[in-house]
C-alpha cells in the first residue's frame, strides 16, 4: 500500500558503550494523504526514535540497518543531506513537546517565522513581515503585530506552542510529525491546540503523525493508529477497530491501563513488567513476550509474522 | 548521609582515569613533603656553607646548592610545608566563609544577598593579584597576612559559585521535601543544600589551592611575601632568577619546576575528587 | 463531627513589585482567594484545576510550607496557620500532615539513598533514635509499598521513576500521618506504572485510615481515586461535590468546559469549537465580577455585576455560578 509516507522494514540501532541498542525493528507504517495517524507507546518505546529517522535528524550514534523510508517517491535514507535539509521544512514539518527548547530564545518570534519563510517559501522579503503576521492570527494569537516583536519568554506555554505550530506551518508541509505536541499542556489548552492542529490539517490537505502517550487523545484525533513497543509496531488498526477489538495483547493491556476507560479502580490494570533492556544480545523475537499472558515457546523464538487484514496489521503469533 | 560504596567508587574513578591516579600520587607525595619535610630532607635547609656556594647538581646536592651554600633539595622540600601551609589555610578560610556566606545569600535573597553582591563587585573591581598585593603591604608581610590576603582575592569565586547553586536548588522539589519531614532551615542548609553544592565547589576548592600557592609565591617573589631565610618557591625563584643570565640555572629551576608541579597537581585533583564525590558518576 | 482539616476563608496574596516612582497603590496576586474546604478522616478529597489556577499555592499554604495572608487551617481543631511556616518543621503536628510531591526525581535528594530519605522522617519527626530501629522501621515501610528491599541502598539516579514514586510514597507514609497531601503523584509516571502506584495508595488509605487531599490536572485519576471533588479557578473554588456526581453532571460552566475537553477514549473529537478567550490576570481581579465570565459561554449581565459565592444545589453538592447547569437535587446517581 503506497500512501505519502512509506517506512518498511526499518531497522535502527545505537552503538553505546553499554552494548549495542535495538531500537527500531522491522517497522513498517504507512500514511496516506490527508490522513491523520497515531503512533502510541510507553516512553522508550521507539516513537521519537523513528519520527527522528524519518527525519534524517537521528541521533549520530545511530545506524540504520535496514529498510526503507519513502516519502512521495523519493527514498529518504539514501537522499544526500542538502537535499534532505530542503525537505525538512518545506515538505515535512515536525512540532515537539517543550516548545520553549525548540524555539531560540535569543530572538523574537516574528524574526523566527521570517526564518521559515526566507528558507522554505518564495515569499518576497517585503512580503515577509504581513505573512508573519498573518500566520501568527491563524495560530489564533491574539494581538498578531504586537505578539510577532515578543521574545518566548514573554508569552505562555500555550502560547509558544503555538507559535512552533505556526512555523511548522507556515511552508505549508505535507506531512507534520507532531512529537507528543500537547503532553503538560492543560485538557482545555491540549483541546485547542488538537483543534488547531485538525484546521490546518484540513486546510492543507496535510498528512500528521501524531506520536503521544496518551491514548485517549489518540483515539480522539487519529483515523489509524499504531501501537508501538520495544522498537516494533505490533499494531496498527483504524481507530474504532482498534479499541473495539484489540487484536494484540498488548494493546488490550494498555487500553486497560487507562484511567480513561476504568470504571472503577478495580477496572484499572497495570502492564506487568517493564520494557525490556534493548541492549541484551539475546532479546526475544517477541519482545512483548516476559511481559504476555498468553506468551508460549514460539513466541521468544520464532520471528513475528505481519498478519495483514483489511487495512489492519497485528505482529503477534497468537493474537486475540 | 552518603551512604556506602564511596572508597569502592573513589578506588574506580582513579583506576579508570591514569591522570587523576598520576594527580593523586603526586598529592601525596606533596602531603608527605608537607607533613614531613624538614626531616626528610638530606641536609638543614637554613644551613650555609660558603664554601659550597653555587655549586651545580650533583650527588652530593641533587638539586645543586644556592648563593649562601644551602642545598636546593632541602630547601625545596621545606618550602612545601610553608606554601601548602599557607595554601591550605588560605582556601580553607576562604571556602568556609565563601560557602557559607554564599548559600545564605542565595537561599534567602534580599538586601544579604545584595550586600553579598555588592562585596563581590568590589573585590572583582581589582586584579586580585594588585589587591593581594595592596592587603600585604598595608597590613605587613607576615605569615597570617598572606594567608589573609589569599583568602579575600579567592573569596569570590566561592560566594557566586554558592550562591549560584543554592539559588538554583532553593525551590527544587527535595528541599520542599526536607521541611515537611522536619527540617528546620538550618538543617535543610547544613544537611540537604550544602552536600548538594559542594561538588561544584570542590573543583573550585582544588582549583584555588593551585591559584594560591601561585599566589604565595608571585608575592614572596616580589618581595611582599614570607621573609628570608624561610624556604619558599616563590622565594627562590626570585633569588635564582638573577643567577640564570651568568648561567647559574638550577637555583631557579629546580624550585620553579616544583612550583609548577603542585599547580597542575591540583588542577587534575579538582576533577578527579568531583567525579569522586558525585553520586551521579557512581555505576 | 469534627473534620480532620477544616480550612476556612483561606487566602494568599503575593505583593508585586511596584513600579518604578511607585504610582498608585500597590498590586497583589490573588493566588488563592476565600478558600474553604473540609476533609474528614480516611476520606479522600480531590482538587483539579488547570495551571495558574492557584492550586500549586494552595498545597503549599497547607502544607506548611508557605505562610497565609489571611483564613484559618484547622487541624483537628488546632490552628495550624497560625503557626509560621518557618517554625512548622519542628511541630508535633507536621508529623501527622505529610506530603508526596510532584515529580518523583526531584523530591528526592540526588545524595541520598532510598533508606536515608526515609529513614530522615523517622528519625526528625517519630523521635526514633536507635540505629537497628530506623532500619527495621525503614524495611517495614518499603515492603508496604512494594519496594524490594535490595533497592533501599541505591541513589535516586539509578532507580525507575515507579521505584521513585514507591520512595516518595514510603517517606511520606513512614511516619503514619494522618493527612496526606498528594500533588501529581502520579503526573510523571508511565501510563502502566500508574495503575500500581495509584492502587497502591488507595490500599495503604484503607489500612492506615488515612486521608487524601488528592491534587492532579487528570479528572480521570481524580474520580477513580477520590470520593469527593473540588474544582479550583482563579484562586476559588468553583464547585465541589462527589466525583463521579460533578463529572457526570457538572453544574458550574468551568467543570463543563474541562469535561468536555478531555478527550474520550474510542471517541472522536467533536467539531464544537471550544470557548475562546484566555483566562483573566489573577493580579488585582475585579470583585463585584465572576472570574469565569470572560469566557463562560453563558456568561450574562450579572455576572459583570456580582461575583458569585458557594451555594449548595443539591446532595452535597455547591457551586459558585448564578446560573448553575443543575440546579436541583440530582436523581439517584447510577453508574
Amino acid at each position: 500500500m503506497s500512501g505519502l509516507l512509506d517506512i518498511s522494514g526499518l531497522s535502527l540501532e545505537f552503538r553505546t558503550r553499554g552494548g549495542t541498542v535495538s531500537a527500531l525493528q522491522n517497522v513498517s507504517l504507512s500514511i496516506g494523504k490527508g490522513e491523520t495517524v497515531g503512533l502510541v507507546g510507553e516512553s522508550g518505546s521507539g516513537k521519537s526514535v523513528l519520527s527522528y529517522a524519518i527525519m534524517g535528524i537521528q541521533d549520530p550514534a545511530a545506524r540504520i540497518t535496514a529498510g526503507r523510508v519513502n516519502f512521495s517517491g523519493m527514498d529518504l535514507l539514501a537522499m544526500p543531506q542538502r537535499q534532505l535539509a530542503d525537505i525538512r521544512g518545506r515538505e515535512i514539518a515536525m512540532i515537539f513537546q517543550n516548545p520553549r527548547v525548540a524555539l531560540n530564545p535569543i530572538r523574537r518570534v516574528g524574526d523566527q517565522i521570517g526564518d521559515v519563510l526566507a528558507r522554505h517559501t518564495t515569499t518576497l522579503a517585503r512580503d515577509r513581515e504581513a505573512r508573519t503576521v498573518a500566520i501568527l492570527q491563524s495560530v489564533r494569537i491574539p494581538d498578531p503585530q504586537r505578539r510577532a516583536r515578543a521574545y518566548p519568554f514573554e508569552m505562555s506555554g500555550g502560547q509558544c506552542q503555538r507559535v512552533m505550530i505556526a512555523m511548522a506551518l507556515a511552508a505549508s508541509p505535507s506531512l507534520l510529525i507532531a512529537d507528543e505536541p500537547t503532553t503538560g499542556l492543560d485538557v482545555t489548552t491540549q483541546a485547542a491546540i488538537m483543534g488547531l492542529l485538525r484546521e490546518a490539517a484540513g486546510d492543507r490537505q496535510m498528512s500528521t503523525l501524531l506520536i503521544t502517550h496518551d491514548l485517549s487523545l489518540a483515539s480522539e484525533r487519529c483515523d489509524r493508529i499504531a501501537v508501538m513497543h520495544a522498537g516494533h509496531i505490533v499494531e496498527t488498526a483504524p481507530t474504532r477497530e482498534l479499541f473495539a477489538h484489540p487484536r494484540h495483547p498488548y494493546t488490550a493491556a494498555l487500553i486497560r491501563s487507562v484511567p480513561a476507560s476504568a470504571a472503577t479502580l478495580a477496572d484499572l490494570d497495570a502492564i506487568p513488567g517493564s520494557l525490556p533492556d534493548l541492549r541484551a544480545p539475546d532479546l526475544p523475537a517477541c519482545r512483548f513476550a516476559e511481559r504476555c499472558s498468553r506468551a508460549q515457546a514460539r513466541c521468544r523464538e520464532q520471528p513475528l509474522p505481519q498478519v495483514h487484514k483489511q487495512g489492519a496489521t497485528v505482529a503477534c503469533h497468537f493474537p486475540l | 548521609m552518603a551512604s556506602t560504596g564511596l572508597s569502592l567508587h573513589a578506588r574506580h574513578v582513579i583506576g579508570e582515569n591514569p591522570l587523576t591516579a598520576f594527580a593523586f600520587a603526586l598529592f601525596a607525595m606533596f602531603i608527605v613533603l608537607a607533613v614531613a619535610g624538614p626531616w626528610l630532607a638530606p641536609y638543614d635547609p637554613l644551613a650555609t656553607n660558603a664554601g659550597a656556594a653555587m655549586h651545580p647538581p650533583s650527588m652530593r646536592h641533587w638539586f645543586g646548592t644556592d648563593s649562601l651554600g644551602r642545598d636546593v633539595l632541602s630547601r625545596v622540600m621545606a618550602a612545601a610545608r610553608v606554601d601548602f601551609g599557607i595554601a591550605l589555610s588560605a582556601v580553607l578560610l576562604s571556602s568556609v566563609l565563601g560557602i557559607g556566606l554564599g548559600m545564605l545569600a542565595g537561599y534567602y535573597g534580599g538586601w544579604f544577598d545584595r550586600a553579598i553582591g555588592r562585596v563581590v563587585d568590589t573585590i572583582m573591581a581589582f586584579p586580585l593579584f594588585v589587591l593581594a598585593m595592596g592587603i600585604v603591604a598595608a597590613l605587613g608581610n607576615t605569615v597570617a597576612n598572606i594567608v589573609l590576603a589569599t583568602a579575600i582575592i579567592n573569596l569570590p569565586f566561592y560566594l557566586r559559585v554558592a550562591r549560584a547553586e543554592t539559588n538554583i536548588r532553593r525551590d527544587a522539589g527535595f528541599i520542599e521535601a526536607a521541611r515537611v519531614t522536619g527540617n528546620g532551615t538550618a538543617r535543610v542548609l547544613v544537611f540537604h543544600m550544602l552536600p548538594n553544592i559542594l561538588p561544584p565547589a570542590m573543583v573550585q576548592i582544588s582549583l584555588n589551592m593551585g591559584l594560591a600557592i601561585l599566589n604565595c609565591a608571585g608575592l614572596s617573589f616580589i618581595g611582599l611575601g614570607v621573609r628570608p631565610p624561610q624556604p619558599e618557591w616563590g622565594i627562590m625563584v626570585a633569588e635564582g632568577a638573577q643567577y640564570i643570565v651568568s648561567g647559574e640555572w638550577w637555583v631557579a629551576l629546580f624550585p620553579g619546576a616544583v612550583l609548577m608541579l603542585a599547580v597542575f597537581c591540583f588542577n587534575l585533583l579538582g576533577d578527579g575528587l568531583r567525579d569522586i564525590i558525585d553520586p551521579r558518576r557512581r555505576t | 463531627m469534627t473534620h480532620l482539616l477544616d480550612v476556612n476563608r483561606l487566602v494568599k496574596r503575593f505583593p508585586m513589585r511596584r513600579r518604578a516612582f511607585g504610582r498608585g497603590a500597590p498590586s497583589f496576586l490573588h493566588a488563592v482567594d476565600e478558600v474553604s474546604l473540609t476533609i474528614g478522616a480516611g476520606e479522600c478529597v480531590g482538587l483539579v484545576g488547570e495551571s495558574g489556577c492557584g492550586k500549586s499555592t494552595l498545597v503549599r499554604v497547607l502544607a506548611r510550607l508557605l505562610d497565609a495572608t489571611e483564613g484559618t487551617i484547622a487541624f483537628d481543631g488546632e490552628d495550624l496557620a497560625a503557626v509560621p511556616a518557618a517554625r512548622f518543621a519542628r511541630h508535633a503536628r507536621r508529623r501527622e500532615l505529610q506530603v508526596v510531591f510532584q515529580d518523583p526525581t526531584e523530591s528526592l535528594n540526588p545524595r541520598y539513598s532510598a533508606a536515608d530519605c526515609i529513614a530522615e522522617p523517622l528519625r526528625l519527626l517519630a523521635g526514633l533514635n536507635d540505629v537497628a530501629a530506623i532500619a527495621a522501621r525503614v524495611e517495614e515501610a518499603a515492603r508496604e509499598v512494594g519496594l524490594p528491599v535490595a533497592l533501599l541502598n541505591r541513589f535516586p539516579h539509578q532507580l525507575s521513576g515507579g521505584q521513585k514514586a514507591r520512595v516518595n510514597i514510603a517517606r511520606a507514609v513512614a511516619v503514619r500521618p494522618r493527612l496526606i497531601i498528594l500533588d501529581e503523584p502520579t503526573a510523571a509516571l508511565d501510563v502502566s506504572v500508574q495503575a500500581i502506584v495509584l492502587d497502591l495508595l488507595a490500599d495503604l488509605r484503607r489500612r492506615h485510615g488515612l486521608s487524601y487531599l488528592f491534587v492532579s490536572h487528570d479528572l480521570n485519576v481524580v474520580r477513580l481515586m477520590c470520593d469527593r471533588v473540588m474544582v479550583m479557578y482563579m484562586g476559588r473554588i468553583v464547585e465541589s461535590g462527589p466525583a463521579g456526581e460533578v463529572f457526570a453532571r457538572p453544574a458550574h460552566p468551568y467543570t463543563r468546559l474541562l469535561v468536555d475537553a478531555l478527550p474520550r477514549l474510542g471517541v472522536p473529537a467533536s467539531n464544537a469549537p471550544l470557548p475562546a478567550g484566555e483566562p483573566g490576570s489573577p493580579i488585582d481581579p475585579d470583585p463585584h465580577q465572576c472570574r469565569f465570565a470572560s469566557r463562560c459561554p453563558q456568561a450574562r449581565p450579572r455576572c459583570s455585576e456580582m461575583s458569585p459565592s458557594l451555594a449548595s444545589v443539591g446532595a452535597a453538592r455547591e457551586v459558585a455560578c448564578h446560573f448553575p447547569l443543575i440546579d436541583r437535587p440530582a436523581p439517584e446517581h447510577i453508574k
